[in-house]
């Protein structure tokens, strides 16, 4: 094993990553560059490992979050350490082309706030991508981080407001205090206005029906179709037969347009 | 989008293709290669690398399988019995919605060299299939003509089809590319077909294609000349006045052709892969009508109108084509069985005229002799 004092080792990469490196851990080098403990003074000598820096890093930081992966590439840029970026990204099973890099450049430019949840969250190159568009959200970026979202909550946001902007319908104020899921339907009523509309007519017919007392129904918007779901239950046969008569009444009832909730 | 500069590929050199674009093409517009070009530029494309890829085309032998089962032959879907050739990969024109903006991941155009290879994969297929009512397309990952005048294959896969006249060529286009192929003599069974829209979709979805008057002027040509001609209104795409401009053009294509001289017309609405939604987003912004859509994902994963809109097009349509004459074959492409029985309340091999091109007796033969390929070779 070879030490170098730690007088001697340069903190430029100055990494710091959500889940910090165990300070029982003696601090390590390459090449005279700190790639841990980075602040640490109380130790003498740090540890200089032999090999590839890309396999280092990885193996000094196995596990890191997309943003924080990011964040060491642009680390390793800033500080001038020489390295094979697409090596670097294989090790954690990203391939590195342009539309990463994209990405990679693009967070620089985002709140330290939102990147901080995103690293927690562990948001993905494909969660972030609809941010490529480069309209301005800071805000509401601040807003997912403080929302309490979900990462696939966090990821259809980014995506609807993105999209929002980029249609100009984006509306004025988002009471981020509310809960995400809540914010996401009041987002999709924005973007799929048609859609949410005819629902909601269709709602309405379907109340104007005479459903039988103990059949429950639901107006359903789910993936490419609109369904009008039913719930009830059948003790006999007796009770079939009655439900078929109330069905058909309510069937002749929804042939008049006005009636109609698919039409 | 012109292209900017040809790559020949050292291995394509004494092909005909390459030879005519070094004879046609000025000396600094082409160049020969030894390997790919461009490389270094590997996995999925940026926006930006996927317009360039448009601006630059290599001219090289393809080492692959030319011939296909459509990609409509997935589960889930009702498949029109369709077999692709494929000749090349990207294309020139410039659509909103292209599919390819989702799985393409070579930096360049590619024009595939060695067309006797791939007629020789059908002269195989043909040892078995000759008699089978085949449809084989060439424009299922590069347009069929927009490049031809460069590459002639239109010529030969004409003559080549001569000689299978149980079989239908089908070269499907947005462009209106067709003087090259007029005078080549055939076997009636060369279909030249256009993909259509009314001119205010053409204008603001599919850049640098033919008009709709250009288009419908090829097809007149083609069908002048015995060329059987066919159209996909497709991807129909919902806008401003979409209720009155579909059935007018449907009115436009009967106005010029009779439903004898058109095998089918095939209807689909817009519909593409989930991942290529942000490409098309930065590529084409908030003023194409693709990305104004109400879409979401449907049984099969793709983004679609959803049913009830679906259903109101094609009934459009449908009726359009009806109220001209009854004879009319047409259908839906890409849908699934409750599409079918929601507009025909029948599925394809019911419905009057459409049974032959929805036999699956050509495609169990295909797989069959895929299957015993694939055997042989364990």
């Amino acid at each position: 094993m070879v030490f170098r004092p730690l007088s001697q080792c340069k903190s430029d990469l100055n990494f710091q990553p959500v889940a910090p490196v165990s300070e029982l851990l003696p601090v390590l080098c390459f090449q005279g560059q700190r790639l841990t403990g980075f602040d640490r003074q109380e130790s003498i000598n740090a540890v200089e490992l032999q090999g590839a820096i890309e396999d280092l890093l990885a193996s000094v930081y196995p596990k890191l979050s997309f943003i924080e992966l990011s964040r060491l590439f642009n680390c390793l840029v800033d500080a001038g350490i020489a390295f094979n970026a697409e090596k670097f990204f294989g090790n954690w099973s990203y391939s590195y082309n342009e539309n990463l890099l994209l990405i990679i450049q693009l967070l620089r430019t985002l709140p330290e706030k939102f990147l901080d949840y995103a690293a927690r969250k562990d948001l993905s190159p494909r969660d972030l991508e609809p941010l490529n568009l480069k309209q301005e959200m800071d805000k509401e970026l601040i807003g997912i981080s403080e929302c309490g979202a979900s990462r696939s909550e966090a990821a259809l946001l980014i995506e609807l407001i993105s999209d929002l902007k980029m249609l100009k319908k984006s509306p004025a104020n988002i009471d981020w205090t509310q809960r995400a899921a809540d914010t996401i339907d009041q987002l999709k009523i924005c973007r799929f206005p048609k859609r949410y509309g005819l629902a909601k007519e269709a709602r309405k017919r379907a109340k104007k029906l005479s459903w039988p007392k103990s059949v429950r129904w639901k107006w359903n918007t789910r993936s490419d179709q609109n369904t009008l779901d039913l719930q009830l239950s059948l003790k006999s046969l007796q009770d079939l037969q009655a439900f078929s008569e109330r069905f058909k009444m309510v069937s002749e009832q929804a042939q008049a347009e006005e009636n109609n909730p698919w039409q | 989008m012109a292209i900017e500069h040809i790559f020949i590929d050292k291995a394509s050199v004494s092909s005909e293709v390459a030879q005519r674009v070094m004879s046609v093409w000025a000396e600094d517009k082409w160049s020969i290669v030894d390997g790919e070009p461009l490389a270094e530029q590997k996995g999925r494309l940026s926006s930006e690398q996927f317009d360039r890829s448009k601006k630059l085309l290599h001219i090289t032998p393809f080492k692959g399988k030319f011939f296909k089962r459509c990609p409509g032959s997935r589960p889930g879907l009702t498949c029109c019995n369709y077999f692709v050739l494929n000749l090349g990969l990207q294309c020139d024109m410039n659509c909103s919605y292209c599919y390819l903006q989702s799985f393409i991941n070579t930096p360049i155009m590619k024009l595939y060299s060695n067309i006797d290879d791939a007629l020789g994969e059908l002269r195989e297929m043909g040892t078995t299939l000759r008699d089978q009512s085949m449809r084989i397309g060439t424009g299922e990952v590069i347009d069929s003509l927009s490049l031809d005048e460069i590459s002639l294959y239109s010529q030969k896969l004409i003559g080549f089809f001569k000689d299978y006249p149980n079989w239908r060529l089908e070269f499907k286009t947005k462009s209106n590319k067709v003087d090259q192929f007029l005078d080549v003599p055939h076997a009636g069974n060369v279909i030249a077909s256009w993909s259509i829209n009314p001119q205010a979709v053409i204008a603001s979805e599919e850049h640098q294609t033919a008009s709709l008057q250009e288009r419908l002027e090829a097809a007149r040509k083609a069908r002048d000349k015995g060329f059987q001609v066919s159209f996909h209104i497709d991807p129909m795409i919902e806008h401003i006045g979409w209720e009155k401009n579909y059935p007018d053009l449907v009115d436009q294509i009967c106005a010029d052709f009779s439903p004898k001289e058109i095998p089918y017309v095939s209807v689909g609405a817009l519909r593409f892969q989930p991942e290529q939604r942000h490409m098309m987003r930065d590529r084409f912004g908030g003023k194409s009508l693709v990305n104004q859509s109400e879409l979401f994902p449907g049984h099969d994963g793709k983004y679609r109108y959803e049913s009830g809109l679906r259903k109101r097009m094609y009934q459009s349509v449908l009726q359009a084509f009806k109220n001209q004459d009854p004879q009319w074959k047409v259908f839906i492409c890409m849908e699934n069985p409750e599409t079918w029985l929601a507009n025909y309340e029948a599925m394809p091999k019911s419905v009057d005229g459409l049974s032959e091109l929805f036999d699956h007796k050509p495609i169990r033969k295909f797989n069959s002799i895929i299957e015993s390929s694939k055997g042989s070779l364990s």
